[in-house]
C-alpha cells in the first residue's frame, strides 16, 4: 500500500494548529485579553516611561520573542538530555518613528520595530561545531522566530560561556 | 473665565521627554486647571503654532522666544523659566598643551560650535568673539557640529561632538554651556588635565514660557501660580524636575536674552 500523499489526505489539523484570542475593553481605555484558560489586561502599546510598571504590549511581544528563543533551546536541550547547564538571553529592540506614536507635530512616518538582536549565553558541554548544530536546530523549531525572520531584521546570536 | 483647556506647546526630540509633560498636565489637572500638550518637532513649527494658535503657550528655547518675541512685533507675554534656566554662560575650552591662553590667541584658528541654532554653542560665543575683537568669517574658522538642527541645541550632541574634536585635536577650541562642561567633567567625559577653559560670555538667560500676545494675561498669570506651586520635596514633581532640571520655577524675564538679540543682528540669522 502506498503511503499517504500529504497534499491530498492530510487533515488540515494535522498541518495547520488554530488558537483565538478574544480582546475586550469595558473601561474604552484599557485592553483585556482572554486566552483559553487565564486572562490579562493591557493599558498602553508602550511606555516610554521607565518606571512605568503595567506591562505594555511591546513588553509582552520582547518577552514573547525572547522567552520563546530561550524556551525552544531548553526544550531541545531536556531531549538531549539536559545539556544546557545555564542559559541567559538579552534582547534589544529598536523602534523607528517612536515620535509620530505620540503625534508629535512634523513626524508623519509609521511607527515600527526596524530591528531585534537576541543574544544568548549557553553554558553547555559541547565542542564548538556541535554547539552551533545544536543552537540552530534547536532556532528551527521557534515558530515566532521563524514568523518573525520572514518579516524584519531579527538577528540571534549565540555565545558559549566557558 | 474660560473653562478650556489651556493649550501647550513643546518641542520633542526624545519620546522619554514626553513623561515630564505627563506628570505636569496631570498636577494641572489635580489643581483644577486642565492643560492638552501638543508636541512639536521643531521650534519653528512651534513658534508656527503659537502664531497660528494651535496653542496658547509654548515652553521655548531662548531663540524661539527672539523669533517669537519679533513675529508679534514685542508683543508676546513673557512667562516663567527654570532656576536653572537664568545666569549661563558659555565656556570657551582649548587644549592645555596648545599655549592659548586667552580669545586673542584663537585668532586664526579653528573652533568647533554645536548646531547652526544653537544660542549657547554658536550664536552667542560668535557674537562674543566679535565684541572682543574677533570677526564671525575672517578672524578664525568655524567647525560646526550639526546635531539636532531645528531644536535651537536642546539636544546636547553638538556640543559633545565638539568637545570630543577638541580632544581628538580636530578643533583648536571648543564651545559649550558651562552646565555642560561642570558634569562633563564630573563625569569623566572630558579631562580635566587636558582640557582648560580660556573665557566665558557674560550670563545671559536660558528657556521661557511664552504666551501669544491674543491668549487672556489673567488666565496666564492663574496657570503660572499653579507653576509655581510644583515643589521639589514632592516625590511625583521631584521626578519630572529632575528630568527637566530644576529644583523650582522662577519668574521669568527678558534681560536675559539681550546678548542673543545683539547676535542675531550680528549675524541676521532671524531675517524677520
Amino acid at each position: 500500500m502506498n503511503r499517504a500523499n500529504d497534499k491530498l489526505n492530510a487533515p488540515y489539523e494535522s498541518k495547520v494548529f488554530d488558537i483565538r484570542f478574544r480582546g475586550t475593553s469595558n473601561d474604552l481605555s484599557s485592553v483585556k485579553i482572554y486566552t483559553s484558560k487565564n486572562r490579562f489586561q493591557i493599558e498602553k502599546q508602550i511606555s516610554f516611561d521607565p518606571e512605568s510598571e503595567p506591562i505594555s504590549s511591546m513588553e509582552y511581544f520582547a518577552g514573547s520573542v525572547l522567552s520563546s528563543i530561550l524556551l525552544t533551546l531548553l526544550e531541545q536541550s531536556k531531549k538531549r538530555g539536559s545539556i544546557i547547564e545555564e542559559i541567559e538571553g538579552v534582547l534589544n529592540l529598536s523602534l523607528e518613528n517612536p515620535l509620530s506614536l505620540l503625534g508629535v507635530k512634523g513626524y508623519e512616518e509609521e511607527p515600527f520595530i526596524s530591528k531585534m538582536t537576541v543574544t544568548v549565553y549557553l553554558y553547555a558541554d559541547l565542542e564548538d561545531k556541535a554547539f552551533d548544530e545544536f543552537c540552530l536546530g534547536a532556532l528551527a523549531k521557534s515558530p515566532i522566530y521563524n514568523t518573525l525572520k520572514r518579516s524584519m531584521e531579527l538577528e540571534v546570536v549565540f555565545k558559549k560561556l566557558t | 473665565m474660560s473653562k478650556e483647556k489651556i493649550k501647550v506647546g513643546a518641542v520633542i526630540y526624545d519620546p522619554r521627554v514626553t513623561v515630564i509633560w505627563g506628570i505636569i498636565a496631570d498636577f494641572f489637572k489635580e489643581e483644577g486647571l486642565e492643560i492638552e500638550c501638543v508636541f512639536y518637532k521643531d521650534y519653528e513649527g512651534q513658534v508656527d503654532g503659537l502664531m497660528n494658535r494651535e496653542i496658547d503657550i509654548a515652553w521655548n528655547s531662548p531663540l524661539a522666544w527672539l523669533d517669537t518675541y519679533l513675529r508679534t512685533d514685542g508683543q508676546c507675554q513673557m512667562g516663567s523659566m527654570r532656576d536653572t534656566d537664568r545666569d549661563r554662560q558659555t565656556v570657551f575650552v582649548v587644549r592645555k598643551d596648545s599655549g592659548i591662553a586667552n580669545l586673542e590667541g584663537l585668532r586664526g584658528k579653528t573652533i568647533g560650535f554645536g548646531a547652526i541654532d544653537s544660542p549657547q554653542a554658536r550664536l552667542i560665543p560668535i557674537h562674543h568673539l566679535h565684541k572682543k575683537g574677533l570677526e564671525y568669517g575672517a578672524d578664525y574658522t568655524e567647525r560646526r557640529f550639526d546635531i539636532g538642527v531645528g531644536l535651537h541645541g536642546d539636544h546636547v550632541g553638538g556640543e559633545l561632538d565638539a568637545m570630543k574634536a577638541l580632544m581628538a585635536g580636530t578643533v583648536d577650541a571648543s564651545v559649550t554651556l558651562d552646565l555642560n562642561w561642570e558634569a562633563w567633567k564630573k563625569d569623566g567625559t572630558v579631562d580635566e588635565n587636558q582640557l582648560v577653559c580660556i573665557d566665558t560670555t557674560a550670563a545671559y538667560d536660558h528657556c521661557i514660557f511664552t504666551a501669544h500676545p491674543d491668549f487672556q494675561t489673567e488666565r496666564f498669570l492663574e496657570w503660572q501660580k499653579v507653576l509655581h506651586r510644583m515643589d521639589y520635596t514632592n516625590e511625583a514633581h521631584r521626578k519630572m524636575m529632575d528630568m527637566e532640571g530644576l529644583k523650582e520655577w522662577v519668574e521669568g524675564r527678558i534681560t536675559g536674552f539681550q546678548q542673543l538679540r545683539e547676535a542675531n543682528d550680528y549675524l541676521k540669522f532671524l531675517n524677520k
